[in-house]
């Protein structure tokens, strides 16, 4: 896990993001989410029931750990699960139109133009024997109804756009011939070729150099600014939070554990797993040679969960509730009192407090 | 490029000149040396005669003396002499002289290799198309009953030996049900229609059985494309499924199909014996087969050194492919 900047727990401040504007036209709606694969050795629940909504202009960053079902909920957005071996549940409003249950042709209607994803990887997510602005165009062409060297244009203005210089010579280029920020740009760019109302990026920066992550952050901060969209960020990087997100869903196991603005989320998480993330980033502050203190334990199988909390079985915090209710009860996802939109998952009577003398001394 | 050509080249002379090295040496002092005198003699053979034989075709030369003569002939051509008598001029690249036939092996190979070419160039015309289409069809529609069974029967005719197969529907396919019209040789030049007729049940058979191992491999590249990063990219942009599958997963299986194709191609034109055998044809596998059996050894030698001319040749060509197909990779 690498860090772009210092720990974000000291400085939870969204500086770089504008006030949220509580009058912004809702985009993405999801209810009650619930992605299954089914498999031999049994279901597979992936997402187990996830609800969030995301508005125009802002950004959503979803947190969590490989297999917390981050991704696997986003690629729901998008169709891009293979209907014959997923099984899909709840309700996706993107832009109204409600999508779980909606064709192959539906899906295929809005991807790129309502919603675009960019991924993690670029040097394998562009395809690899075709031109950089070729693929862009791919995209513009499939929603307008224009000629190719109009389309050409668009791909050369999106580069221009996304930082990339020479774009005219650049797009005539293979993703090979590209570094790994440029490739990022440019796929950002392709995300951004007919203006969505939605762009989920997933872990954008993870496979980047430090240098650049930050780079891309503030080409997408810029980006969002100018075209209005609002923004999935999908990481595990807590300093991404800082940087780029006006509210945060964090994940474990397929389910939501704590929600809130990154205000709320970063300076007074509610949650043993969140403080766990928090804990596990890197201080530039600590002594040289001081380990780094990992969340003991794995994720659990997502292959027939065990009853209870999901993160019991590696919480430090669990003996604490009585009657041994982390094993045997699921807390519910429950709104913190007098904060609307501030939500959690813990049986903890009061986490605010355990944090305050117990985690954050510990922090920085 | 060019540079990239000329060096290719010059290795493949390098492994041409071994090839000729080791097929000489193999023949010509290897205990067969002798099997042409008995093959001329027969029964009636004494130590003498053996020895005349030998001297009068110069077997009993040095063996360093006898690969100059041939390497000569190979780059310059030569005269061909008998007990000290020149019996007749072999032009270059002579590839020797039949001891069997009295003739100039460069000729016998041209005379066959139109044949062997029709059956390896126009087979790819069948199993090259079929594989690829099956195999992506299959790899799309992974675990479907299609699949399945497209599957398991290219693994059971892949695992059957070719001869069986083809002896099998050479009689029924031709001789049985008459599906197909017989097989047989005329040159091209003499009558197009029948030099067609006479390879359309080679081609469909060798085709549909060399797309057999085709059609598992493209399924397994398939397979591996529809799941990376870049089709999932094209997937999201709201393309059709169908430009997704065609258009960029298998514009990614193009390059490794080539290797496979090229390798196999320059293999089969050095020799596609048992296609010949059973079709009753003569290629250069049947010029090469026959030689063996009457210890014909110039004839032998030239062939194995046609054969890897092939290969050597198939290889280079690949490579030039490729670079046609995937841009990431440059010749230097």
């Amino acid at each position: 896990m690498t860090q772009t900047t210092t720990p974000p727990a000291g400085e939870p401040g969204t500086q770089r993001r504008p006030p949220l504007d509580p009058n912004a036209p809702v985009v993405l709606t999801v209810e009650d989410l619930k992605v299954q694969f089914p498999t031999e050795e049994g279901l597979i629940s992936a997402v187990n029931g996830v609800s969030y909504q995301v508005k125009a202009g802002q950004t959503l960053a979803i947190v969590g750990e490989s297999g917390s079902g981050k991704s696997v909920s986003s690629m729901a957005i998008m169709g891009l699960h293979d209907p014959k071996r997923s099984r899909i549940g709840g309700s996706i409003k993107l832009d109204g139109q409600e999508l779980v249950g909606a064709s192959q042709a539906e899906f295929r209607k809005l991807r790129s133009a309502t919603a675009a994803m960019i991924f993690q990887d670029p040097q394998s997510s562009l395809h690899p024997f075709k031109k950089v602005g070729a693929q862009i165009a791919e995209a513009y062409l499939a929603h307008h109804k224009v000629s190719k060297s109009v389309a050409a244009k668009r791909a050369v203005e999106m580069l221009d756009r996304v930082g990339v210089p020479n774009p005219d010579r650049r797009a005539k280029q293979y993703p090979f011939e590209f570094s790994g920020g440029m490739r990022q740009r440019a796929m950002i760019g392709l995300g951004l070729v007919n203006d969505p109302k939605l762009l989920i990026a997933d872990e954008p920066t993870t496979a980047l150099d430090v240098t650049v992550q930050a780079q891309i952050l503030d080409l997408m901060n810029d980006l969002q600014r100018e075209f209005g969209s609002a923004i999935i960020m999908i990481t595990h990087d807590l300093a991404v939070v800082a940087e780029v997100a006006d509210h945060v869903l964090v994940m474990y196991a397929g389910r939501s554990v704590e929600h809130g603005t990154a205000q709320q989320v970063l300076a007074n998480p509610r949650m043993p797993y969140t403080w766990g993330l928090l804990s596990s980033v890197p201080s530039l502050t600590a002594d040289v040679g001081s380990d780094l203190k990992p969340i003991p334990g794995n994720p659990p199988s997502l292959l027939n969960l065990p009853g209870g909390c999901s993160f019991r079985p590696r919480c430090a915090y669990s003996d604490r509730v009585p009657d041994n209710r982390c094993a045997t009860e699921l807390p519910e996802f429950l709104e913190v009192p007098g904060e609307p939109g501030r939500l959690s998952r813990c049986h903890l009577a009061d986490p605010a407090a355990i944090f305050a003398d117990e985690v954050a001394p510990n922090l920085e | 490029m060019i540079v990239y050509i000329a060096r290719r080249l010059l290795l493949a002379i390098s492994v041409l000149f071994a090839t000729i090295v080791l097929t000489f040496g193999l023949f010509f002092t290897g205990p067969a040396k002798d099997g042409v005198a008995y093959q001329i003699c027969g029964t009636k053979c004494t130590n003498q005669k053996v020895h005349d034989i030998n001297h009068s075709l110069g077997l009993d030369k040095p063996v360093v003396e006898q690969f100059g003569t041939y390497v000569k002939g190979l780059v310059a051509g030569r005269d061909i002499t008998n007990d000290g008598q020149v019996t007749g001029h072999c032009d270059a690249p002579c590839l020797g002289w039949s001891y069997v036939q009295s003739q100039s092996v460069t000729d016998q190979v041209k005379q066959v290799m139109p044949v062997t070419f029709a059956i390896v160039f126009g087979g790819m015309f069948i199993y090259i198309p079929l594989g690829l289409l099956l195999g992506v069809v299959c790899g799309r529609n992974r675990g479907s009953p299609l699949d399945r069974f497209l599957v398991g029967a290219s693994q059971l005719i892949s695992a059957t030996p070719y001869y069986a197969i083809a002896l099998l529907l050479n009689l029924y396919l031709i001789f049985t049900w008459k599906v197909l019209p017989a097989t047989g040789y005329t040159p091209l030049t003499e009558s197009p229609g029948t030099w067609f007729k006479g390879f359309i049940a080679i081609w469909v058979i060798f085709g549909l059985f060399a797309s057999m191992t085709y059609v598992r491999y493209v399924r397994a590249f398939m397979i591996n494309t529809l799941s990376s990063d870049f089709v999932r990219t094209a997937r999201s942009k709201g393309i059709s499924e169908r430009t997704v599958v065609w258009r960029h997963a298998l514009r990614a299986t193009i390059a490794p199909y080539l290797t496979l194709i090229g390798v196999e191609v320059a293999l089969q034109l050095s020799g596609s014996i048992f296609t010949e055998q059973v079709f009753n044809v003569r290629g250069i596998g049947r010029l090469g087969l026959d030689a063996i059996s009457t210890n014909d050894l110039p004839v032998i030698a030239g062939t194995v050194l046609v054969g890897a001319t092939f290969i050597v040749l198939g290889n280079l060509l690949v490579d030039l492919l490729y670079v046609a197909v995937d841009p990431t990779v440059k010749l230097t």
